[in-house]
């Protein structure tokens, strides 16, 4: 065709035009190929650490051993598909000053980059709890790869990269089982509660407030536990074991609760979703157990005759009789209820009472965040006693009230007992 | 030449000088000598010209009879074979001329003659003075056969079009469980009576071209009068009759050529399989364009919300008809977007995926040699070519293919750990995705993108999607059809349109036909249609 030429020759404009297109084209494609592929992270060149651990280095050289518990995903998916693989994860433990350099500096035993974003744990040891933990949650809070929904426990009496080289039967994945059994007992028993970074980073706020952190130990051989033998037993040689609250003053751990301080503590935060109270029966030998369904604090700060702030604590709950082990409960009976009632409400004042006792004379601690409801309610009376909040805690008065409904004695009325 | 406004600018514009000379001369070669020259009136010569003009084609029967009148006067039926209906042929053309009809006095004129046989011989529907060429052979090609008769220089043309044809069959594209069955054939007139029936008003219109220089193709178009808006129309006959082709032989060429925007992935004219569905279009003031020799009508003007509409939207309750609406959408956007997001995802946003499934992922990923965009890419276009195989191959090789892609590739590629699992599911719940769309040629436009959507994703992440989108966004909100806004009635929005997007309102609250389409007339039913509530004791 001769059409082709004759264009050519007579559209110079034209074919200028194409080029700059074209040109232009180029310059975007280019533009693609130079922007590179910024910040591409290959899934398989991942270590994905789900656990930190901070321990106290042992040679005394530096500050603290950062243990991090990386999952192996092949033996994650071998598992899913029955085959005996190896374990699910493993951990690596380097020392340093400070996280972030132990982290870097762990390059060395890692072929994998540490990916950080799906981390759920931070562990911290006893000792090194009491030496404080404020330092060591600042990368955290600070590193926009880190979430800062991370729940943070103390472990009690064993170090915090024993707790993560213990192997879990029931999860494949130890952390998940540390993960699960801080809220599981959290909405079933409330003994602990969950604590996260960003939490702590809150009550370092106005307030004052102190620092209450669930601890674990470990039941068992702790060295048998680090094998994948310990979950092939039957039950299995070591398994952690949620303890109690442990309480903190300055960020320094200063001591644990007892297990019945330790559910006041959840009652006085309103951490309480559902519980057991249990109690004697009315009128003869034997115990009955009511289960708490419906629980809410409400915390209300008087001023006293002395300008002293008064905290009244109001407990409402609803609940059902479970279990009777004793004769004569006559469920079907109003007043046999209202009864039950008020003896779960005086059990669960007695609670929160022994766990402000212990707070206010043996520990001197805040961890009740009385600090932070007095600046919220009346702040005039904050301003006055900020200074010496430390000395005033222990004087502060509290009133504890505490209403309890029963709703119903379960799917059978009278006790088989006679 | 007529160039429709505002298409292929490009080249059209640059060879706009040549282009009528060359046409002119195509035309000369094609008509001459014949173009409007009138008939000889020598029977032999007549048929001398015919068998020169065809190259002696041999489908061309050339039946030469003996008139009954007193000097029993040649005539000369000429026809295609296979273009006519044989017994009609017998019948009505051939069995009436052997019969004594003429005066015996030898009066007539062979002119006469011809009237004569028209008025009361032939006893077809239509009949045809033919007296010059180009109509002849028109008529000829149509499946008319053409009688001549000696000493007349005009001929008579009778409608005795027959022969092989599809008949009224399912649509094969557009599946409907609740609705008429029938869809439309490669026949104009079988088509147009198809409208007719669904339509049976005065009211709907239809005006007739011819397109194509050789292929002499019927194209019509049908609106109803009253709704369609003048200016469409208006536009749309220029840009029909600006059409100057060889051929036109599918309604794609007509698409292609009068459509306002080329370069888009977006069909800004709808075509349909199913006459319910044009007319549907046609009560809301749209124009059907009908094409000879192919099933697929034209609609325009065409937006993007009519591509998620079925007819059977219309038929259905109109819950579930709203729930179906809101799927297609969804799937429509993951036919679009998923296996982009799965990228990005797997390669910049870790974060974003619970735990669990990442721990997942990342399992799978293990020992995969290829990193996850180019694991997706190869898995699309092997789907793609997949698809491809499948709607080109012969049927009797369904079953190896079924079993070759299938087993092979998708089981196979995933035991021997060169693509990983996931990948394969995302590849083939895109693909289930992409065909929910009622209209197939919005699906075409999901699968193009798709591929420039997961380089974008590759190389920028959720980032380079959202450009991308935006891009989308702006490109859809740019686009006509016949000057209707693209993503009407989201932009520019009109809310008593939205009854008919997302959600398919009750047909008594549908009250007002689209906006800016009905012209004059557009209250669709009175407010009498709304159910009455049970009167009140």
């Amino acid at each position: 065709m001769s059409d082709g030429s004759k264009a050519a020759n007579k559209g110079l404009p034209a074919v200028r035009l194409i080029g700059r297109k074209l040109l232009f084209l180029w310059l975007i494609s280019m533009l693609i190929l130079l922007s590179g592929c910024w910040d591409l992270r290959y899934l398989d060149k991942l270590g994905v650490v789900l656990a930190l651990g901070v321990d106290e280095d042992p040679t005394g050289n530096q500050k603290l051993q950062l243990t991090v518990q990386v999952v192996l995903p092949q033996n994650v998916a071998a598992e899913s598909k029955g085959g005996i693989g190896g374990t699910a994860v493993t951990t690596f433990t380097e020392n340093g000053d400070t996280i972030f350099e132990a982290i870097r500096k762990m390059t060395t035993k890692t072929s994998r980059r540490l990916f950080f974003s799906h981390t759920q744990m931070l562990i911290i040891s006893e000792q090194m709890a009491k030496k404080g933990i404020y330092p060591l949650v600042d990368l955290i809070e600070r590193n926009p790869d880190i979430r800062t929904d991370i729940s943070v426990v103390v472990t009690r009496g064993v170090r915090a990269a024993d707790m993560l080289q213990l192997t879990t039967q029931m999860e494949s994945i130890p952390v998940n089982q540390l993960h699960e059994m801080i809220e599981v007992n959290q909405v079933a028993y409330a003994m602990d509660y969950a604590m996260l970074v960003k939490d702590i980073t809150r009550m370092t706020g106005e307030g004052k407030q102190q620092i209450a952190l669930p601890s674990m130990r470990i039941s068992g051989d702790k060295i048998m536990g680090h094998s994948n033998e310990n979950v092939n037993n039957i039950p299995a040689n070591a398994i952690p074991v949620l303890s109690t609250m442990a309480v903190f003053r300055d960020g320094k751990l200063i001591d644990y609760l007892t297990p019945k301080e330790s559910r006041g503590l959840s009652w006085i935060h309103d951490k309480v979703k559902s519980t057991v109270v249990k109690l004697a029966c009315p009128k003869s030998e034997g115990e009955l157990v009511v289960e708490v369904q419906e629980s809410a604090t409400d915390i209300k700060v008087k001023k006293g005759k002395d300008g002293m702030p008064v905290i009244e604590l109001h407990l409402r709950l609803t609940g059902g009789i479970q279990e009777i082990m004793c004769p004569g409960v006559e469920v079907s009976k109003e007043e046999v209820l209202l009864e039950i009632g008020e003896l779960t409400s005086q059990a669960v004042k007695d609670e929160v009472e022994s766990t402000i006792r212990r707070l206010q004379t043996k520990m001197r601690s805040d961890a009740a965040g009385w600090g932070k409801e007095v600046y919220l309610h009346q702040p005039e009376i904050w301003r006055r006693i900020e200074g010496d909040w430390e000395t005033v805690f222990p004087k502060v008065k509290s009133q504890v009230f505490c209403t309890t409904i029963i709703m119903g004695s379960g799917i059978r009325g009278e006790s088989i007992m006679k | 030449m007529l160039r429709p406004t505002g298409q292929g600018k490009g080249k059209a514009d640059k060879k706009a000088g040549k282009r009528p000379a060359k046409a002119e001369r195509h035309e000369q070669e094609q008509l001459d000598p014949f173009a409007d020259k009138p008939l000889f009136k020598s029977l032999t010569q007549n048929l001398e010209a015919i068998k020169r003009e065809l190259g002696e084609s041999q489908d061309i029967i050339f039946r030469e009879l003996l008139l009954t009148d007193v000097r029993r006067t040649k005539a000369l039926i000429v026809y295609v074979q296979g273009m006519i209906d044989d017994e009609r042929m017998n019948e009505f053309i051939i069995q009436p001329l052997h019969r004594d009809l003429f005066p015996q006095d030898g009066s007539l004129e062979p002119q006469e003659m011809l009237e004569l046989m028209k008025s009361s011989q032939l006893s077809t529907g239509i009949v045809t003075d033919i007296s010059d060429w180009k109509l002849l052979f028109q008529k000829l090609f149509m499946g008319y056969c053409i009688i001549f008769v000696e000493g007349a220089d005009q001929a008579v043309g009778a409608n005795v079009i027959g022969g092989a044809r599809r008949g009224v069959e399912e649509p094969k594209t557009e599946m409907a469980i609740r609705g008429p069955r029938e869809g439309f054939t490669e026949s104009i007139r079988t088509n147009t009576s198809l409208l007719r029936r669904k339509i049976r008003s005065p009211k709907l219109w239809m005006e007739q071209w011819t397109i194509g220089e050789i292929s002499q193709t019927p194209v019509s178009i049908m609106y109803v009068k009253g709704l369609a808006d003048e200016n469409v129309l208006k536009d749309l006959r220029e840009r029909l009759e600006g059409i100057n082709i060889d051929g036109i032989l599918e309604s794609g060429y007509i698409e292609e050529l009068i459509t306002d925007q080329v370069w888009s992935p977006f069909p800004t004219i709808m075509s349909i399989e199913r006459p319910d569905a044009v007319a549907g279009n046609l009560l809301e003031g749209r124009i059907a364009i009908l094409v000879d020799g192919t099933p697929f009508v034209l609609i325009v003007p065409s937006i993007l919300n009519m591509f998620f509409q079925a007819s059977e939207d219309y038929y259905q309750r109109f819950d579930i008809a709203t729930f179906l609406r809101m799927l297609r959408f969804v799937s429509f956007m993951i036919a679009l977007l998923m296996p982009s997001v799965y990228v990005a995802i797997v390669g910049y946003h870790q974060e974003m995926i619970p735990t669990q499934l990442l721990l997942k992922l990342a399992a799978q990923r293990e020992g995969v040699p290829f990193p996850a965009y180019l694991e997706a890419f190869i898995m699309e276009l092997v789907f793609e070519i997949l698809r491809e195989a499948v709607v080109r191959m012969p049927s009797a090789a369904g079953n190896t293919i079924s079993i070759v892609g299938g087993l092979v590739i998708g089981q196979s590629v995933v035991e021997a750990g060169i693509v990983s699992p996931a990948v394969v599911i995302v590849v083939s719940f895109t693909a289930i995705a992409s065909f929910v769309s009622p209209n197939y040629s919005l699906g075409i436009a999901a699968r193009l993108l798709r591929f420039f959507l997961l380089l974008a994703a590759s190389t920028l992440g959720f980032y380079g999607i959202g450009v991308v989108v935006l891009m989308l966004l702006l490109h859809l909100s740019n686009l006509r059809s016949f000057g209707m806004p693209y993503i009407k009635p989201f932009a520019p929005m009109f809310l008593k349109d939205m009854k008919d997007t997302l959600v398919r309102a009750p047909l008594w609250l549908m009250r007002e036909r689209p906006q800016k389409l009905a012209s004059g007339n557009r209250i669709r039913q009175s407010i009498e249609t709304e159910p009455r509530k049970e009167p009140e004791q």
